[in-house]
């Protein structure tokens, strides 16, 4: 009878242990990167959906399988500006491999007739998206500028850099990493 | 001692189980600062408001004027309109366009300026851009019937060149308009001796300015003070931001070096879009600012509201006090105004750092800023359409009515109440 409680016993926390693996091992199947969306290190890039200056409409999440660039940047921003050549050259070096840069103008904040004239001077081809309700800046946690999220091809942010100007020589090694 | 296997057993699957169990996927971490104001909070604040709209409106300020009215400026498409309240904000005059005809370049970052001077006199300042935006016009335009028309805008200046922001005006007691912008980094200066009829050359007061963050300027007697955030050689994390101030002592023919408001350096290489605030009672400086010193140095996930004061005109500041209790938010944009009382309150734009919330906080002194009542919401983002709450401005009339105006895309909307303190 002893015998009996204590494997009756034994098969209750034998059960309890596995239930524990199993609630556990159920959270953590799929990992916080391919599942949860936020603007850091190691999640995936919240998704958005917004026009170009040519009215071309871009979202985030068709571009999965290639390696994103997302700049928030505005036109009255100086270390914005300056990293904008930069930005050309490294898009221009790499855009074959399957980079793509997309340079959101914080548009709500910005003056939208300032922005053509500005990507003209600058001879920039990169498409450039404009964030007029600002619902893009939230998703992301805009604090200051210029803000720049490197994605992977899974769609998973590989590094935040904030403010600028970004060294063409590590924005070349940002680049590289997330086009492996 | 012999241990039951089922326990050894049980323990082995907790170690397992705990091996699996997920990291959180966001951690906030909330790094001790010094000189936080808000360690006993005293009090909640609670205040009972009523909120007028003016739903086109793109950029605003808010002031209050010797004859204790309260004058609202605002933006609107290519031109700024003024309108007056007699009742501490309860309600507005029909808004005057002030620009007649100029086009303005309105921006929601940037603060539109005015200035209330004696008996009537309201002053404004507006950018104009060039079709290139290379260099802007700087233009005036003063009122002397308490802003229900305005002169004709007199040009102050024309920069053929730079990236031309932030314009300023203060007035002296003369109803003298004194005018400060930004250039690229450089801090601008010029000044009429004739009521704004003409100006002087524009002067540069200095090469260190923060390019994206408002000035704020204003005269006491025959001192001018211009309290800024500075754009400082840095280190490898970033150029220093702190808040810093100027004064003149001659009329704006020279200005002092600068005295440092901020008692520790703020390294980041971006721009946070946020100028210093101040207000003054009884010949005590108050100015509130956001850095993000509590941050690991070169990163800016979020920052705090600080106060300090002077007690000698600017000449030496106070510790800097923390006034948000909440390290786990982004705090940013403080606007902080004096009751008649000498009651310090200060309201702010806060954004959660974990999901899309985001507030306007208001909270008061009684004590000079040494402890800070635990801050009430006025706005929240609960409503889509009208998005964040944000650029709040402060200001109370001489019996003791708040109005705070915020800015969201549904245009200006301005809460006011009654505060005897």
């Amino acid at each position: 009878m002893r015998l009996l409680q204590r494997r009756v016993l034994y098969l209750i926390f034998l059960g309890l242990g596995l239930l524990w693996i199993y609630l556990s091992a159920e959270k953590s199947s799929a990992s916080p990167t391919e599942t949860v969306a936020a603007p850091q290190k190691g999640f995936l890039a919240p998704d958005f959906e917004l026009n170009t200056t040519s009215g071309e409409t871009i979202k985030l999440s068709e571009l999965r399988g290639q390696a994103v660039l997302v700049n928030l940047w505005a036109t009255w921003c100086p270390p914005c500006r300056e990293e904008m050549q930069s930005i050309e050259k490294v898009h221009n070096e790499y855009k074959d491999q399957g980079f793509v840069v997309l340079a959101v103008n914080m548009t709500y904040q910005d003056n939208p007739q300032k922005i053509a004239p500005f990507l003209n001077e600058r001879g920039l081809t990169f498409p450039v998206l404009l964030d007029e309700t600002g619902n893009m800046a939230d998703d992301y946690q805009l604090r200051s500028l210029p803000s720049s999220f490197f994605i992977g091809r899974d769609g998973v942010i590989n590094e935040v850099v904030i403010g600028g100007p970004m060294a063409e020589a590590l924005l070349r090694t940002r680049v590289e990493n997330i086009l492996r | 001692m012999k241990t039951p296997r089922f326990i050894l057993l049980f323990s082995l699957c907790i170690l397992i189980g705990y091996g699996c169990t997920p990291s959180p996927t966001q951690t906030t971490e909330s790094i001790p600062t010094e000189g936080a104001a808000t360690e006993s909070p005293i009090a909640t604040t609670t205040v009972d408001f009523e909120v007028t709209d003016f739903p086109k409106a793109q950029s605003h300020w808010l002031t209050s004027g010797s004859d204790g009215n309260l004058y609202l400026i605002y933006g609107q498409y290519n031109s700024l309109f003024v309108a007056r309240s007699t009742d501490g904000g309860q309600t507005f005059s029909e808004p005057v366009l002030a620009t007649g005809d100029k086009p303005v370049h309105v921006l929601p970052i940037e603060r539109p300026a005015i200035a209330i001077g004696q008996d009537g006199h309201v002053g404004i300042a507006w950018l104009e851009m060039p079709p290139d935006f290379h260099g802007a016009k700087i233009w005036y335009a003063a009122s002397e019937d308490g802003g229900a028309t305005f002169k004709p805008g007199q040009l102050v200046a024309d920069e053929p060149d730079g990236e031309v922001a932030m314009v300023q005006v203060a007035l002296d007691k003369a109803r003298n308009p004194i005018l400060a912008w930004l250039n690229g980094s450089k801090l601008k200066f010029a000044r009429s001796f004739d009521q704004g009829f003409t100006f002087s050359e524009t002067a540069s007061i200095g090469d260190g300015s923060c390019e994206c963050c408002q000035p704020q300027s204003f005269v006491t007697g025959e001192n001018i003070h211009i309290a800024y955030r500075s754009l400082e050689p840095g280190n490898d994390k970033g150029d220093i931001r702190d808040i810093v101030m100027t004064h003149s002592e001659d009329g704006g023919q020279t200005f002092q070096p600068v005295t440092r408001v901020s008692d520790t350096h703020w390294y980041l290489p971006a721009c946070p879009i946020a100028g210093p605030s101040l207000a003054i009672h009884e010949g005590t400086f108050y100015i509130a600012w956001m850095d993000g010193r509590s941050e690991p140095p070169g990163t800016f996930s979020r920052g705090d509201i600080w106060l300090a004061s002077s007690h000698d005109g600017g000449k030496t500041f106070s510790r800097n006090i923390r006034i948000n209790p909440d390290q786990s938010t982004h705090h940013t944009l403080p606007s902080v105004a004096i009751g008649p009382g000498g009651r310090i309150h200060i309201a702010w734009e806060a954004q959660a750092s974990d999901t899309r919330e985001a507030f306007l906080y208001y909270t008061t002194s009684d004590d000079g800023g040494q402890t800070f009542a635990l801050p009430q919401t006025i706005a929240a983002n609960t409503d889509e359409t009208r998005g964040s709450p944000g650029k709040p401005v402060l200001a109370i009339d001489s019996v003791g009515r708040v109005a705070l105006a915020w800015l969201d895309r549904q245009g200006v909307h301005i809460a006011t109440w009654t505060d005897m303190k």
